[in-house]
């Protein structure tokens, strides 16, 4: 069940009915039905993946927590050293497990053809694997959000949760279960403990986030796939600037496609009242990698920046140990998301993008250092350039570019196929292309194009002041009746006239949902 | 689990609040209070204004029912005085005049039929039309072009599904009408299903499409529920009448499939047995009956028995009677000629009335005294008949996929599966005439792709080579 599928405009009211007319106590467990028959819509053999790694790092957490007290109690230290051992033994072996469930699921074919290639090197016959794996869906997802739960009661920032089905809905939550956000036990957890009262406030910001994420997904992502499809799927009919033109368009399929899902998912639980975290804050503007990462997919960003990059060392053991820490993060985050070198690359071309931001901005730093030392022997006043505009958009440009042309080694999947783009990228100088009329004739036609050039600046706008710090939603929710039925009626009858939807359209997955 | 403490600092984190038993966290309120009813009045006025909005574009955006809005005004004007009721695809408003049947059997026919119905709308509106008239005889036809395919078949025609949700645009709300809707679309298509002007997406901006639009509505037609183009024009009682003719150059056919065994889609057997069903439980004589067609098209499926004796098999089960006009002997029904065809499955009005004074002959008498009539199948009727050509067709493969290239490979539709030689004369638009064979056995040939022309086939009988048995010229 997609979220921009009728099934589940339909699912999402009577999940929230059923909700509020439930007594709030056992709120919960409704809501852990609804999500298990969620995820069963999918393909329900894999439910019990689900409710087995819930049951592991559920066991887990109580195990651990009583070793933690059991400690605590002890006056002897050999006792003591014992219950250390054991907690670490334990916590080893669940986090092993679920790696070796997400391991097998996810990368045991991709860890086949690494090791048939290798053995070809070496003329030893390769290891014939005939069957397919289907990858669960929100297997990554869900098993991160439970690791992070086990390393916070682990490290005894939170106490574990004693009420199982409780824990299972933490981790199971239907909107953010198959793509995130990846929650927090101390958000989500928290929540779930303290159902709210039906809120008229929470149910019409709740509908505005679904409404714009719709928007984001059918309107712009969905539209803009025709356009990358048809250039990624033949680029040698389509070389030079139409490889460029799909490859920026596919930077802004990508953004609308999981800000739309997050989005969805975050208004999704709004209207039950429970506050999900904001997993975008307008990337796009940012003026560095460094600061897109901090602006896209954040919820990921902080789970590895809190359970990888911070126990490596984090930047506290000196530079080299830094960079490297950093490089580790980011092919791993790119390992993450998918089985293959194009993603491990992928990952890498971040880290490095970042690691030479960092060396620049030291030099940067230096030079600056020296020449404010002449401008003081000359007696002259530095000349400020930092805030200057120009130099803001020059950046953000920047910014942008080296991102998308690290989207192109994502979106290629695999290394051959992103060698084969790139190649075609450069073989011809077609930059006519922009201006005659053909990028109309790569699924898109002029009106739908025009559509889509119109929301994407719309996006850029509500972005704009997403990234000063101001709440949209509030901001409009707060304007008069004329002018939000006008604001509401354009999204969605957007999505109605320019979505992607119905018999002359396959409903595209979210692209999120492979990971 | 947590101390008050971590869920209040949550709590802040968030914009919550919550009491000193630490529970019942509350948003805090951002908003100014809205009164309740001034809320409801806003909800109301909205969804006002959705509607309207609605209202509108179905107005610019919408033309394709003008057949489906008339046929249903004139079946609810007519509601209640409808004693026999006849339903199935287009072959039925061509073919059936319900006006002569009025003549025939003193009693008020209705064709209820509409474009390329399947068999689940066979059934919904069949229950439509017992809940509003006290039926005496309902007849469906079963065109097999509609029974041979379900939802799954890649090649399902998009119009097909357009076609039947336009039944459902003009019904009247009922729950009859709720159980079709969600019959005949999938869960991906129920926003065109119920917003119409959605099936228009791809007109958007064009705005001579909506000034034509705008203008057609605007017309003294469609005020009057009249429909009429230069060869259809709508009559009473669920009629099309045309006076068009079927010419030679136009004999040719394609896309088709092979009939294999049992060829009736899973959906399609299940709706049929359950409107036989629906008949019999409530005693209303049922009767499924083929319009006959033209031979080309049943040759091209190369087996068209297959078809004929699953239905059989189907009504014979339920003691029904099954009338497949197609196998009726050439001296009951002489209606094989290009002057009874608009085009080669729906007959013009002259072919019309002699179908619908034999059809009635056919149906009013018991379907044992009909035997002498018709053939035992298909295969037996061409036999039979006097050897034939009667044009070209393509068709697709064996697995159901259409031809790579269209009309790249054809084939000469005969009753004569030997013994019969054609000489196969090639005229393009552009360029010289040229010969594809000379009086060979061979039915199978190629045409260059793109290419256009005439197509001259002579046909003759091996064993008489002096005497040329037919000749066609057919445009390709």
């Amino acid at each position: 069940m997609l979220f921009n599928t009728p099934q589940y405009i339909l699912f999402l009211p009577l999940v929230v009915i059923v909700y509020y007319c439930l007594p709030r106590k056992i709120r919960y467990i409704w809501l852990l039905i609804t999500s298990y028959y969620f995820y069963m819509q999918w393909n329900p053999l894999y439910v019990t993946l689900l409710f087995f790694c819930t049951l592991l790092t559920y066991l887990c957490g109580i195990i651990i927590e009583k070793m933690r007290s059991r400690e605590a109690d002890s006056t002897e230290d050999s006792e003591r050293k014992k219950l250390c051992v054991k907690q670490k033994l334990c916590f080893a072996i669940c986090i092993l497990l679920n790696l070796a469930i997400l391991g097998f699921f996810k990368y045991f074919q991709f860890g086949i053809s690494v090791l048939n290639r290798l053995l070809s090197y070496i003329h030893i016959d390769e290891i014939s694997w005939g069957g397919n794996i289907l990858l669960p869906v929100g297997i990554s997802f869900y098993i991160l959000q439970a690791l992070g739960y086990l390393i916070d009661v682990y490290r005894g920032d939170i106490y574990a949760e004693k009420n199982f089905l409780r824990y299972a809905l933490f981790v199971s939550f239907f909107p953010q279960l198959v793509a995130g956000p990846i929650e927090r036990s101390k958000n989500l957890l928290v929540q779930l403990h303290t159902p709210q009262s039906l809120s008229y406030e929470n149910i019409r910001r709740g509908s505005l986030l679904v409404l714009y994420g719709l928007f984001l997904k059918m309107v712009i992502a969905d539209r803009a796939a025709i356009l990358v499809d048809t250039v990624y799927g033949d680029s040698a009919a389509y070389p030079g600037f139409y490889v460029v033109v799909a490859t920026l368009f596919f930077s802004i399929q990508i953004y609308c496609d999981f800000y739309g899902y997050s989005t969805i998912a975050r208004g999704s639980a709004l209207i039950m009242g429970i506050h999900l975290m904001d997993n975008f804050n307008a990337p796009y503007y940012a003026r560095s990698v460094k600061e897109f990462w901090r602006r896209w997919h954040i919820s990921l960003s902080g789970w590895f920046r809190d359970y990888l990059y911070i126990p490596l060392g984090g930047n506290r053991k000196g530079t080299i140990r830094k960079r490297g820490n950093l490089l580790t993060v980011f092919a791993v985050s790119g390992l993450w998301h998918g089985a293959s070198f194009a993603f491990i690359f992928w990952g890498i071309l971040n880290g490095i993008y970042q690691v030479i931001e960092d060396v620049s901005e030291e030099v940067a730093e230096r030079t600056m250092r020296y020449r404010q030392k002449w401008l003081n022997v000359l007696g002259k006043e530095e000349e400020k350039t930092g805030r200057r505009f120009s130099r803001k958009i020059f950046q953000t440009v920047i910014t942008f570019l080296l991102v998308s042309f690290a989207w192109l080694f994502f979106r290629a999947g695999e290394l051959d196929q992103a060698k084969e783009v790139l190649v075609n990228m450069f073989r011809t100088n077609n930059w006519t292309i922009l201006f005659d009329g053909s990028l109309y004739e790569l699924g898109v036609a002029k009106n739908y194009m025009n559509v889509l050039l119109g929301s994407i600046l719309f996006l850029f706008v509500i972005d704009y002041f997403k990234y000063h710090g101001r709440d949209v939603a509030d901001a409009f929710l707060r304007q008069g009746w004329w002018f939000r039925v006008t604001g509401i009626m354009i999204l969605l009858f957007a999505i109605l006239l320019y979505g992607c939807y119905g018999q002359l359209y396959d409903i595209q997955q979210f692209i999120y949902f492979q990971f | 689990m947590y101390t008050i403490n971590n869920k209040k600092e949550n709590a802040n984190r968030y914009g919550l609040s919550f009491d000193n038993k630490g529970n019942g966290m509350q948003r805090q309120k951002c908003f100014k209070a809205i009164d309740p009813i001034g809320k409801f009045i806003g909800i109301m006025a909205a969804v006002a204004v959705f509607t309207g909005i609605i209202f509108w574009l179905n107005y610019i955006y919408v033309t394709e029912s003008d057949w489906g809005r008339i046929l249903w005004h004139d079946y609810y004007e007519d509601r209640g005085k409808i004693d026999n009721l006849y339903l199935g695809s287009s072959h039925v408003f061509c073919d059936i005049n319900p006006q002569i049947l009025d003549e025939l059997n003193g009693e008020y026919n209705f064709n209820l039929a509409s474009g390329s119905q399947r068999m689940n709308s066979t059934f919904y509106l069949l229950r439509e039309a017992d809940r509003d008239n006290e039926l005496s005889h309902v007849f469906v036809e079963m065109f097999y072009m509609c029974s041979i395919y379900d939802d799954s078949y890649d090649a399902d025609p998009v119009d097909d599904a357009h076609l039947a949700w336009c039944n459902t645009d003009y019904m009247k709300p009922s729950i009859n009408k709720w159980e079709y809707m969600l019959s005949v679309a999938k869960w991906g298509n129920c926003v065109e299903l119920c917003l119409p002007f959605a099936r228009y997406r791809s007109k958007l901006g064009d705005w001579d499409y909506v000034k034509d639009t705008i203008d057609h509505k605007g017309t003294e037609d469609y005020h009057s529920y009249q429909f009429h183009d230069e060869n259809v024009t709508y009559m009473k009682q669920g009629r099309s009448a045309s006076a068009k003719e079927l010419s030679d150059e136009r004999r040719h056919y394609g896309p088709n499939r092979i009939m294999k065994k049992n060829p009736l889609s899973d959906k399609s057997k299940q709706y049929l047995q359950m409107t036989i069903q629906y008949c019999q439980e409530r005693e209303i004589p049922i009767t499924l009956y083929v319009t006959p067609m033209d031979d080309l098209r049943l040759i091209s499926t190369l087996n068209y028995d297959n078809y004929v004796d699953e239905v059989r098999e189907i009504a014979d089960k339920y003691g029904i009677p099954f009338y497949d006009f197609n196998l009726v002997k050439e001296e009951y029904l002489p209606i094989h000629y290009n002057k009874y065809f608009r085009d080669l499955h729906h007959l013009n009005d002259a072919g019309a009335e002699i179908f619908t004074r034999f059809f009635y002959q056919v149906v009013s008498q018991e379907e044992s005294e009909n035997a002498e009539y018709f053939h035992e199948s298909y295969a037996e009727k061409l036999r039979e008949s006097a050897p034939a050509i009667y044009g070209i067709y393509f068709r697709n493969s064996e697995d159901g996929a259409e031809p790579s290239e269209a009309y790249k490979t054809v084939w000469v539709a005969s009753n004569r599966e030997e013994g019969m030689e054609y000489r196969i004369i090639l005229t393009p638009s552009e360029g010289e005439q040229y010969m594809i064979q000379d009086f060979e056995q061979n039915k199978e040939f190629t045409v260059p792709e793109g290419e256009t022309g005439i197509c001259t086939i002579v046909a003759r009988m091996t064993d008489a080579p002096n005497d040329v048995v037919q000749t066609m010229e057919i445009d390709y």
